[in-house]
């Protein structure tokens, strides 16, 4: 009982924990495999904070609504099955390995032939057929963790993916995508410290090809090469029917916690995309730059009785630059920045029951600038968030619910934007705009069950979140359930 | 009551910490007096100066002069005339990549010179909003009498017959005051790569049959050179009669269709294809008159070389009048490009009037096909629709 209540506590942790440098960003894979660990560094991996030896899981993810931004599609299904083993071997070597095989169905994308958005990446291939995407891909994560000395531990984490995606209208893009992602890491684990560093090289590959099309054919194909805000530079008439884009970036993570008081994190990322056309009509491409930076500060205090309360504060900055195919200059420029601090105070009625609620807000901008235009977008935003978690372990099952409940809050702070006229703007530039513009409440439910099977676990997990926009009776809904088979 | 030590430490690093993150927020958190104000755009002007290179000194600036700007990524056209300093501006251009165009004439008490000039695909910026300053040389070539008119290229719609084509045609006018004689005048196409050579490359070269003096025509006429001349207006490919055509191709060993009461025109060189066919993308067509067609022979591709200096008239067209790389004609015989209108969409291409003359058109001609073609919804085969500028 006592190792499943550890479990459920990394389940919680994984879900609570604001992990500053887990933004899904350039792959929308879940790489849980060292979710749980601190600062996500895999040189924590060791026999105290495995959770499980071996679990097979079931994933469903199920998107969708009509209040949302103009790419992205009204329903997406992502299914995943993974295999995940932990394992130590006899000279104190660990090892971690995760295979996943997934599919995912995104219904009535618009506008863009790539499954992801690539945040704020001014360049999309694209045309305005609608259309169905399938897509089918494996992953592999594999994580060594060796001990240096009784203190120091020192890993390598190995991420490799394949997939590739069709969609069956015309122009039918095909999209192959493989990347690679490896993660060195140190770590050091003292009496009242423990520190990590890792370190992060990646690079991921979209090879993308279409029908050749011309205007000619009835269709309206467009071939945006570099999306600023409002309008587009488009080529129209042939395209070029290839496309290579490669993002590279490297980036270092730091963790510390001095004696589980005081938790600090910061991360550090930057990426360069080049991109390369080939087919019958190539075009000169203009190339993207992307830094991330985040950190994090916790401070916790662990009472005998309550649990562990926590006030903590985190801040994010997220800065892309557009660079022409030929001018040799920057001329798009886009930053996200969010900061939020809160406060975590847990209630433990009974050894195997608490409640833990958490109040906290957020303030976030975000700044696009299209030098070529003199355009602007500029939109800030604030929102409280609270969330209330109950957890019971009992005999022979453990439960832990979760409510959430955020509220944008106007304060009256302008938007400013610059008004266009034009296709594109009222069908991309402008809806994205509105959807930016709207206030929205979000209410989310979440349900963890771990029970005894066959002398082993069953865990189940499923959740549900609905944003509700304040002006308007659209919907968009996020709803997971999940369920894993734990030796 | 006793403090419990543990507790005192405690309390300590909480505070201390609590200062630490204080300290780290102050020194990273954003600066609240941010500038929300939109970026300086990269539009600049630019300053054009056209200069003639047969002139010196201050005669080199060229007044007067159309000067077009032809954005490649967006398809833009800007359009100036040059100053008496021979200056040309344009304010707020975005930076992209150009075609320059220029087409002025020069009137002397003897003649008059047509003034063209060309850049092609040049990247025009200047960073920091500045002015750009750029000179353009142009090139003199002369006036023809005998002008192409018209050309339907593009095929009739795909509808119900795919990429049908046997409908093309080509018009001559005469444009001056006086009756001039087709008789062994040629039409050929040329082949790309060889703008700054001088010789024709000619895939197909045909020659109006007579002996000098059996096909004239007169001031104001039209004439209809057809690929076939017979009445492609009939269901299904619904398109033009071409019965009145006055002349026609003829490829007799390829099945080609003839309509015996039209003259046909004579083969000189045809190196492949059931007819002399005019590319429904692009082309360019030349009509010229030398002395002996197969003096210079043929290329290594079997082409057949004609000489330029023979060149009366040109006319080079495209889909997209943009792109001005592999460009088949030169500045003396065509500085741009007409067309701009899609494969098999029955449309064509009509040189502008320029004004009336004596109750006849004066087409106009400055050797320049962006400037002097427009496009027409339907052919008009042997006449002219288009109003008259006042």
């Amino acid at each position: 009982m006592k190792r499943m209540t550890f479990l459920i506590l990394i389940f919680t942790l994984c879900l609570f924990a604001q992990d500053i440098n887990n933004e899904r960003l350039f792959l929308d894979i879940d790489t849980d495999i060292t979710d749980a660990l601190p600062g996500r560094n895999p040189a924590f991996l060791h026999r105290e904070n495995i959770p499980f030896n071996y679990a097979f899981s079931y994933r469903l993810r199920h998107d969708g609504g009509q209040d949302r931004l103009p790419y992205t599609p009204a329903l997406k299904l992502y299914q995943n099955l993974s295999a995940t083993a932990y394992m130590e071997m006899e000279n104190g070597l660990f090892f971690a390995g995760r295979f996943a095989y997934r599919h995912e169905q995104r219904k009535d994308k618009l506008f863009l032939h790539n499954a992801e958005n690539y945040l704020d990446m001014p360049f999309y291939f694209g045309d305005s057929t609608s259309g169905d995407f399938n897509l089918n891909g494996i992953d592999w994560n594999l994580i060594f963790s060796y001990p240096l000395s009784s203190r120091w531990r020192a890993a390598a984490d190995i991420f490799y993916n394949v997939d590739e995606q069709f969609k069956t209208v015309f122009p039918k893009p095909n999209v192959k995508r493989n990347g690679v992602h490896l993660r060195p890491a140190l770590a050091y684990r003292g009496k009242s410290l423990q520190f990590g560093v890792t370190g992060s090289f990646f690079r991921y590959r979209e090879l993308m090809n279409t029908r050749k099309y011309v205007l000619e054919q009835g269709r309206s194909p467009i071939f945006i090469r570099i999306r600023g805000l409002d309008r587009p530079l488009l080529t129209y008439a042939q395209t070029s029917e290839e496309r290579l884009q490669s993002i590279d970036g490297k980036g270092v993570s730091a963790n510390l916690d001095l004696g589980g008081i005081l938790l600090l994190e910061s991360f550090y990322e930057r990426s360069h995309a080049g991109i390369v056309d080939g087919g019958s009509y190539p075009e000169a491409q203009g190339n993207w730059e992307l830094d991330r930076f985040s950190w994090r500060a916790a401070l916790r205090k662990t009472g005998p009785r309550s649990g562990v309360s926590e006030l903590f504060f985190e801040q994010h900055l997220r800065k892309g630059s557009g660079l022409h195919p030929t001018l040799d200059r920057r001329i798009y420029a886009s930053y996200y920045r969010a900061m939020e601090g809160g406060i975590s105070l847990p209630y433990r009625r009974s050894p195997g029951e608490s409640f833990t609620g958490t109040v906290s807000y957020l303030i976030e901008d975000y700044k696009r600038e299209d030098n070529f235009y003199g355009l602007l977008q500029y939109i800030p935003a604030h929102m409280l968030k609270m969330e209330f978690i109950y957890r019971k372990s009992g005999k022979k099952a453990d439960f832990e619910m979760n409510l959430q409940y955020a509220e944008d809050i106007c304060i009256g702070e302008a938007v400013v934007y610059t008004e266009m006229s034009g296709d594109y703007y009222a069908d991309i530039s402008a809806a994205e705009l509105a959807y930016q513009l709207t206030d929205r409440r979000q209410l989310g439910a979440e349900l963890q069950i771990s029970i005894p099977f066959n002398g082993r676990q069953l865990a189940f997990r499923g959740s549900y979140i609905n944003v509700m926009p304040l002006n308007s009776d659209a919907r968009f809904h996020y709803a997971e359930s999940g369920i894993s088979y734990i030796f | 009551m006793k403090q419990n030590p543990y507790n005192m430490r405690n309390r300590f690093q909480w505070a201390k910490g609590c200062a630490a993150a204080l300290l780290l927020t102050l020194f990273l958190a954003p600066n609240c007096s941010l500038q929300i104000l939109p970026p300086a755009s990269m539009r600049f002007n630019a300053a054009i100066c056209v200069l003639d290179t047969t002139e010196t000194g201050a005669d080199r600036t060229v007044a007067d002069a159309v000067v077009l700007l032809q954005s490649i990524t967006y398809g833009d056209r800007l359009e100036t005339i040059s100053d008496s300093a021979g200056m040309a501006y344009f304010t707020d251009i975005l930076p992209d990549r150009y075609n320059l165009l220029v087409s002025g004439r020069r009137v002397s008490l003897t003649e008059m010179l047509l003034i063209n000039g060309q850049l092609q695909d040049t990247a025009l910026y200047v960073p920091e909003n500045d002015t750009l300053f750029l000179d353009i040389y142009a090139q003199t070539s002369r006036t023809s009498a005998l002008l192409i008119s018209e050309i339907y290229y593009s095929g009739a719609p795909p509808k119900p017959i795919p990429q049908y084509y046997h409908d093309q045609f080509l018009e001559i006018y005469n444009n001056s005051n006086i009756t001039l004689y087709l008789d062994s005048l040629i039409i050929s196409d040329t082949e790309a790569g060889f703008q700054d050579d001088s010789l024709i490359h000619a895939i197909h070269a045909y020659m109006f049959p007579g002996s000098g003096s059996d096909y004239p025509i007169g001031p104001g006429e039209f004439i209809v050179v057809a690929q076939d001349a017979i009445d492609h207006s009939q269901a299904p490919v619904n398109s033009v009669n071409l019965l009145d055509a006055n002349f026609e191709y003829y490829v007799s060993d390829q099945g080609d269709v003839d309509n015996p009461g039209v003259p046909n025109m004579i083969q000189l060189h045809h190196k492949y294809g059931i007819d002399f066919l005019y590319s429904v993308f692009n082309d360019a067509l030349v009509i010229l008159k030398v002395k002996d067609p197969y003096a210079l022979g043929y290329d290594e591709f079997n082409r057949l070389m004609l000489p330029k200096s023979g060149v009366i008239d040109g006319v080079e067209y495209r889909e997209n009048t943009s792109q001005f790389d592999w460009k088949r004609l030169d500045a003396s015989i065509d500085a741009g490009l007409a067309g701009g209108i899609p494969g098999y969409s029955n449309k064509s291409v009509e040189r502008r009037i320029e004004r009336m003359e004596e109750g006849r058109f004066i087409f106009m001609d400055n050797n320049n096909s962006s400037l002097d073609f427009i496009i027409l919804s339907k052919p008009t085969p042997g006449f002219c629709n288009q109003e008259v500028p006042q």
